[in-house]
Parts: structure tokens; C-alpha cells; sequence
């Protein structure tokens, strides 16, 4: 993924989240405003996941993953 | 009254590995994930909890610990397997170099920088590709300091695929490689790393490379190796800081699992871009060559190619300490050429070698800049210096600085400064 389009979408992104998302394929050309759309709240909870990580707090890191499969709903239903 | 334990309970389900909270993350999304859309969110979350999150810890391990169960993927081959993988990479299609100088630690000769680099940047050789450089920058003389701390990624064979794009599932793979680790099976593992070499060249090939990241090859007798080239110009009003994050997302996906880069800082010292910092960034293709080799040319031909190419700004000496994965790696400007240095014609094999003036010197915290500032005068427009962080036998630390005198690299055309 583009680096640039990283960037303007999430402003100030952590630098390992644009490292990780900068090797990711290209979104699908048919949901891409929507993933782009997506791409604060993913950054949002990336942050979370660091955290909990730091803390090596598993039910954290988990109650993270489930917000996740929540914004994946959202994503899937449009 | 008192509850015994159940002794013929089952285990408890609980989290006990970190990979368990991870798979549970894994579950929810893939049972989450239905169309297109779904699934590359899913496979970007679980990228990122895998390659952000390594330090997660339960029970005391951390994925990036997990290396530790992978017998035999950082042993030191053996003569045998060595000249087989020597073998084998040879007759790979694309340009690399042997890993299997990976797990050995950098010597202190004179190319020991170059080696110190990729072995930090590979996590001491455990082949794992990429790193990341984070700055924090060092008010200094002239063109400043830079701090950069370099941490091997954390995926290996094993965890490379824990996530894949566009499917977000496991490698079927990967838990053929558990059993082989299990079965102390090392032909598969071996096959494995083989393939996971394989797979990042593939990679290599088919990841787009911002055109500004350069690759220029050299000669070196007959070898000829290879590195990557970018500058980074100062944008205005922007730190030295994100001009190094900047420089690395865009240097990083043009790596190759052997290459590590090292930075510097150039203050151009005429020209229109006075007022300019620029960082170059270069990735050195680990030197393949004996270790009693003079292997420090083929930095400087690097040096030369760039300076040749119009980077204007000063050979870099510099130092890295311990060369240990996850240690700072210290770098620093000490000395500008006006000009590029002048390179003798002759070709560097016939020309009897010069010792390398060695001088100790016993280190204050942080006190490398000054240590450099003490060399630079003595310096010529064709020396470098090193810094080699060191610990005598009783453990006590001390850097022992050497200034290299670099007048042979054959005669290469400088391209005329704009």
C-alpha cells in the first residue's frame, strides 16, 4: 500500500503501522474508500493491541480483537 | 470444608502461550470476514498484531522469544551443510549471498562495520529480514548525530507466514515446519530456510521499488555486489527524525533478507542547497568474502559511487555499538570533503597494504562525538574512522578507534555536480 495514501488518511500514523501497511497488496478496487475510510480506526486499534501487548495483558488484547471483528462487520455490511 | 483438586481434570484453556490470544484474534476475524473487503481487513489486522505485537508475553514468552523454539535454526552449520547451502545458493537465479556467515558475530577487522550492520540489522544473523530504524537525534557539529536503533523484525521461518494476505489463514506449511523442529528433522528445516530465502527473493523481485531507492552494483575483483542508494532531502520544517522514518519506509521494501543499511547525514557545503540537510541512506549487501579479506573497499566504492553521483557531504565514520541486535548503533559526522577524494588508478590487489593507525581510547558514556572530534583533525580527505566498541578479558569496556586509509579503489568517472 502506498505509503502516501497511508498517510492521508491516518495523519501522525505510528511509524510500524505504516511500515506493516506499507507492505500490504493494494486494497480491492471495489471497497477501497471504505478501507481507506477504515484505515484510523485499524490504526486506532493497532494502538490498543500495542498496548495490551506491552502489558502483556491477553483479555485486553482479546477485548481489542473483538472491537475488530466488529469493525470487520461494519466493513462487510457496507 | 475444602475443595480438592480434580486431578483427572483437563488442562486449563487458558491463555498459556502468546500465540494463544493471537489465535483467538485470529478466530474472531476469520469467522467475521465474508467478502473482498472483510478479508484484507482481517489479514492487515492480523499483519499487524503479528509483526507490531511480538513483544506480547504470557508465561513469560514473547513471540519474538519464540526463536528459542526453533532448535537448529540458529545453530552454526556444519562444513558440510555449509558447502551445500553455498551450493544451493549459487545456483539460485537471483543475486544473494551466502547466509551462512549469518550466525557467525562480526569480526573487528577493518569490512567489521559493514558486517556489524547486517548482523544487527538480521538479529545476529538469524536471517530474519528488515529492521527497524528509529531515531533520535543528537544535537551535534556540523551535520549532527544520529542515534538509530536497530531491531531485527521478528519473523522467521516459523512466523513468517503466521499471516498471509488475502486469505489471513495460516500457512498450512508452517505447522509442517513445528514438526520438523519437533522431529529435530533438519534436512526439512534446512528445506524451509531454504524456501523462505526463495519466497523473500520472489518478493523481491515482484515488490515495487520507489524509483528513488537506487540499486548500484560494483566490482570488487570478481565479485559484484550490490547496494542501495537513496537520499532524502529535508523537507522544510521537518526533523531529522521523521526524515529518517521517512527514509526507511521507503528504503525498506527494496531490501533483501542479507542487506542492512546505514545512514548519514550530509550538509551539502556549497552549491544552492546550503540551508539542506540531506540523508543518505545505503543498504550493503553483506560481504561474502573470507574474513581476513580487505573488505572495507567495498564500502568505500559505495562511498565513491555516491559521492561520484553528486551527494556532496562527507565519508561518515562511524560507530557501532556492540553490533548487537536491538543495541543503538551509533553514527556521526566528523569531517566534510570539499571534493570527491582523489582514487589512485592502480588496481588495489597489486598495492602493498598499509597498517591501519590504531589508537585506544577509553570511552565516557555517550562520548563518541568527542572521541570522533579528536581523530577528525588527523584525518586526511581519503580517512575514514571506526569506532569498535570492545570489553577487554575482565569485561571492561573501552573503543578502540581506528582511522583507515582508503587511496585504492580503481578510478571511477565522478559525474560532474550540478
Amino acid at each position: 500500500m502506498d505509503i502516501d495514501l497511508i498517510m492521508q488518511n491516518v495523519p501522525n500514523a505510528d511509524p510500524e503501522f505504516v511500515r506493516i501497511m506499507n507492505e500490504a497488496p493494494e486494497p480491492p478496487k471495489k471497497d477501497r474508500e471504505l478501507l481507506l475510510a477504515a484505515l484510523p480506526k485499524l490504526h486506532g486499534l493497532f494502538l490498543a493491541k500495542q498496548e495490551a501487548a506491552k502489558r502483556d495483558d491477553a483479555d485486553a488484547f482479546v477485548a481489542v480483537a473483538l472491537q475488530e471483528a466488529a469493525l470487520v462487520k461494519g466493513i462487510e455490511g457496507g | 470444608m475444602e475443595q480438592m483438586p480434580n486431578p483427572f481434570a483437563r488442562p486449563s484453556v487458558e491463555t498459556k502461550s502468546p500465540l494463544d490470544p493471537m489465535r483467538r484474534e485470529e478466530n474472531l476475524l476469520k469467522r467475521a470476514a465474508k467478502g473482498p473487503a472483510g478479508r484484507w481487513a482481517v489479514a492487515a489486522m492480523l499483519a499487524l498484531s503479528s509483526q507490531g505485537c511480538a513483544s506480547f508475553k504470557i508465561g513469560g514468552i514473547s513471540l519474538a522469544d519464540r526463536e528459542a523454539q526453533y532448535p537448529g535454526y540458529n545453530e552454526e552449520p556444519s562444513e558440510e551443510d555449509e558447502a551445500r547451502m553455498a551450493k544451493e545458493v549459487r545456483s539460485d537465479e537471483a543475486r544473494t549471498t551466502s547466509p551462512t556467515r549469518a550466525g557467525k558475530r562480526p569480526t573487528l577487522t577493518a569490512g567489521g562495520f559493514a558486517e556489524a550492520v547486517s548482523a544487527a540489522a538480521t538479529g545476529e544473523g538469524r536471517m530474519t529480514r528488515g529492521f527497524e530504524f528509529m531515531s533520535g537525534v543528537k544535537a551535534g557539529h556540523e551535520g549532527g548525530a544520529a542515534t538509530i536503533g536497530i531491531k531485527p523484525k521478528t519473523e522467521h521461518p516459523g512466523m513468517r507466514q503466521w499471516w498471509r494476505w488475502e486469505e489471513g489463514v495460516y500457512d498450512p506449511d508452517e505447522s509442517a515446519y513445528k514438526r520438523a523442529v519437533k522431529n529435530e528433522d533438519r534436512a526439512e528445516i534446512r528445506r524451509f530456510m531454504k524456501r523462505d530465502r526463495q519466497l523473500r527473493l520472489k518478493e523481491m523481485k515482484t515488490k515495487p521499488i520507489d524509483p528513488k531507492v537506487t540499486r548500484l552494483t560494483f566490482f570488487e575483483g570478481e565479485r559484484r555486489p550490490t547496494a542501495l542508494i537513496s537520499v532524502v532531502h529535508e523537507r522544510p520544517g521537518e526533523t531529522r527524525a521523521s526524515m529518517l522514518d521517512r527514509g526507511f519506509l521507503m528504503m525498506a521494501p527494496a531490501l533483501s533478507p542479507y542487506e542492512g543499511v546505514r545512514v548519514e547525514w550530509h550538509t551539502p557545503i556549497r552549491g544552492p542547497e546550503d540551508s539542506k540537510v540531506r540523508l543518505l541512506l545505503m543498504a550493503f549487501e553483506r560481504p561474502d568474502i573470507p574474513p581476513d579479506s580487505d573488505a572495507y573497499g567495498f564500502e568505500d566504492s559505495i562511498l565513491h559511487d555516491a559521492v561520484s553521483s553528486g551527494v556532496t557531504g562527507a565519508f561518515i565514520p562511524e560507530a557501532a555499538e556492540g553490533g548487537t541486535a536491538g543495541q543503538p548503533l551509533h553514527l556521526a559526522i566528523v569531517k566534510h570533503l570539499p571534493d570527491p577524494p582523489a582514487y589512485s588508478a592502480q588496481p588495489k590487489r597489486n598495492l602493498p597494504k598499509r597498517p591501519a593507525p590504531v589508537k585506544v581510547l577509553t570511552p565516557e558514556e555517550g562520548a563518541y562525538q568527542n572521541l570522533f572530534m579528536e581523530i577528525a583533525p588527523l584525518l586526511t580527505g581519503s580517512e575514514g574512522a571506526r569506532l569498535y566498541p570492545m570489553r577487554d578479558e575482565g569485561g571492561k569496556g573501552y573503543v578502540m578507534v581506528t582511522v583507515i586509509d582508503r587511496p585504492t579503489l580503481p578510478q571511477k568517472k565522478a559525474i560532474p555536480r550540478q
